[in-house]
């Protein structure tokens, strides 16, 4: 059976005119980026420019939570992920920050050496094998340290499993209470405690994922990724028929951060 | 349906990978099929975590079909509960198309999409679902009727028919712009 000539092939006429017109239609740079963030794919989005190892889907878990954090923060990624030692909880070297608090302190995590070897080692993700010596993330850093000359390769792979990521978040968040944490290392733990309140929305937790969302501003005084955190509050509402909720989210996300890549689906929902 | 929800989850790849391959088809389907513009993105995604969580039950290769599936399911359910919208509140043709050069053309494709929206709310849906799959996607018929679920011959006369119905409405519309002066 032969199919006829479509009418977007004829040279003229009015029908190849509208059918041109849907056929041009593309949908704007936001859409896949917001579905792939809604998925918890938010590193993928960005990994082009300069997540190295993002660009294995596996990896997503883990470079996410960098690359979200500086969306969110209106920075940009221009490094990769790297772990210039075995012995710190997370090491970000590279990761070129434009502008704004983060910079600097990513980056002063990310050079500094660090006192004991082996903090956590998170292996192929495949294998789904997080190590975390709690030992060695034991609050107290001396004020400086020798450089480590014969630190072991890298062991913090680019391929994160879930489990793994989690595995960060409670050795990050351990010492959340201590007045010594760094600033990256805090961004850090914001990262994954985001990323585990996304991990439960997109498990159907959604009682548990609002309630981590909900704590997250008390939890985190600096609060770098709240419009994230709102953006995930209005999925969240909106799954759960809770209409008001949402609207309150979009308002606050609109009126607080009117520029965030999520400020245009929030001002959708309040037009209608 | 429910062997689709019983089923293990799909890998984070597959998952990525179904966005990156079909939103656009997704996007466009669910724009053509009577979203508006305001809503085809949060159409889109409600369709790719709908997926995300059944993806694990559909057989490789066969992703395009189930989205396929999936998308006629949430653009009904959006067209109920929001209605279609034609005009954008907060995002202008400006804003979405601004690469494009000429300000003139885009105005004028701008009217043509939303002229051919109409044409296309006002076809049977059976009618419409298989015009656009042919139309817009460019699926052959033999495609379509693997993704409508329907026979070959059934695909091909609805097409027949599509084409005509749509070729009436814009001999329709053409002489009411011409009786208007010019305006669609």
């Amino acid at each position: 059976m032969t199919d006829p000539e479509r009418f977007s092939q004829r040279s003229t006429g009015l029908a190849a005119e509208l059918l041109r017109a849907g056929a041009d239609d593309q949908p704007g740079p936001d859409g896949m980026q917001q579905t792939l963030v809604a998925l918890g794919f938010s590193g993928v989005v960005l990994s082009s420019a300069g997540v190295a190892g993002a660009a294995s889907v596996g990896s997503a878990p883990l470079t996410s939570a960098v690359s979200a954090s500086a969306a969110t923060s209106g920075l940009t990624t221009a490094g990769a992920i790297k772990s210039a030692s075995a012995t710190l909880v997370i090491k970000w070297v590279g990761i070129g920050l434009v502008g704004g608090v983060g910079l600097a302190s990513v980056a002063s995590v990310a050079a500094r050496p660090s006192p004991k070897p082996s903090a956590v080692v998170i292996d192929d993700a495949r294998s789904s094998t997080a190590h975390v010596n709690r030992a060695a993330v034991t609050p107290t850093l001396p004020e400086s340290r020798p450089a480590v000359a014969d630190s072991p390769a890298p062991q913090l792979v680019a391929s994160a499993a879930p489990s793994a990521l989690h595995a960060v978040a409670v050795a990050v968040e351990s010492r959340l209470t201590n007045s010594e944490l760094e600033v990256g290392e805090l961004l850090a733990a914001e990262v994954a405690y985001v990323d585990r309140a996304r991990a439960r929305l997109a498990a159907g937790q959604s009682s548990q994922g609002l309630s981590l969302l909900a704590g997250y501003e008390q939890k985190f005084r600096g609060a770098r990724l709240l419009p994230e955190v709102l953006f995930l509050q209005i999925e969240a509402y909106e799954r759960t028929g809770q209409s008001n909720e949402a609207r309150n989210a979009a308002q606050r996300l609109v009126a607080d951060f009117p520029k965030s890549p999520h400020a245009g689906r929030a001002r959708r929902l309040l037009a209608r | 349906m429910d062997e689709l929800e019983s089923s293990p989850p799909a890998s984070p790849d597959r998952i990525a990978g179904l966005v990156r391959a079909h939103y656009a088809f997704v996007w466009r389907l669910l724009r053509r099929l009577g979203i508006g513009e305001g809503d085809a993105d949060d159409a889109a995604q409600r369709v790719f975590l709908t997926a995300a969580e059944r993806l694990g039950g559909v057989e490789k290769g066969r992703e395009r079909a189930f989205l396929y599936g999936v998308a006629l399911n949430v653009g009904a359910r959006a067209r109920r509960s929001v209605g279609r919208r034609r005009e954008e509140p907060f995002e202008s043709a400006g804003e979405r198309e601004a690469p494009e050069p000429n300000g003139e053309q885009l105005l004028e494709r701008r009217q043509a999409r939303a002229l051919l929206d109409r044409l296309l709310d006002e076809m049977p849906e059976d009618l419409r679902v298989v015009f656009v799959l042919f139309e817009l996607e460019e699926l052959s018929t033999r495609q379509i009727a693997e993704l409508c679920e329907i026979p070959v011959g059934t695909a091909a006369s609805r097409l027949r028919r599509a084409r005509d119905d749509f070729e009436e409405r814009v001999a329709r519309a053409e002489a009411r712009r011409r009786s208007t002066g010019g305006e669609r």
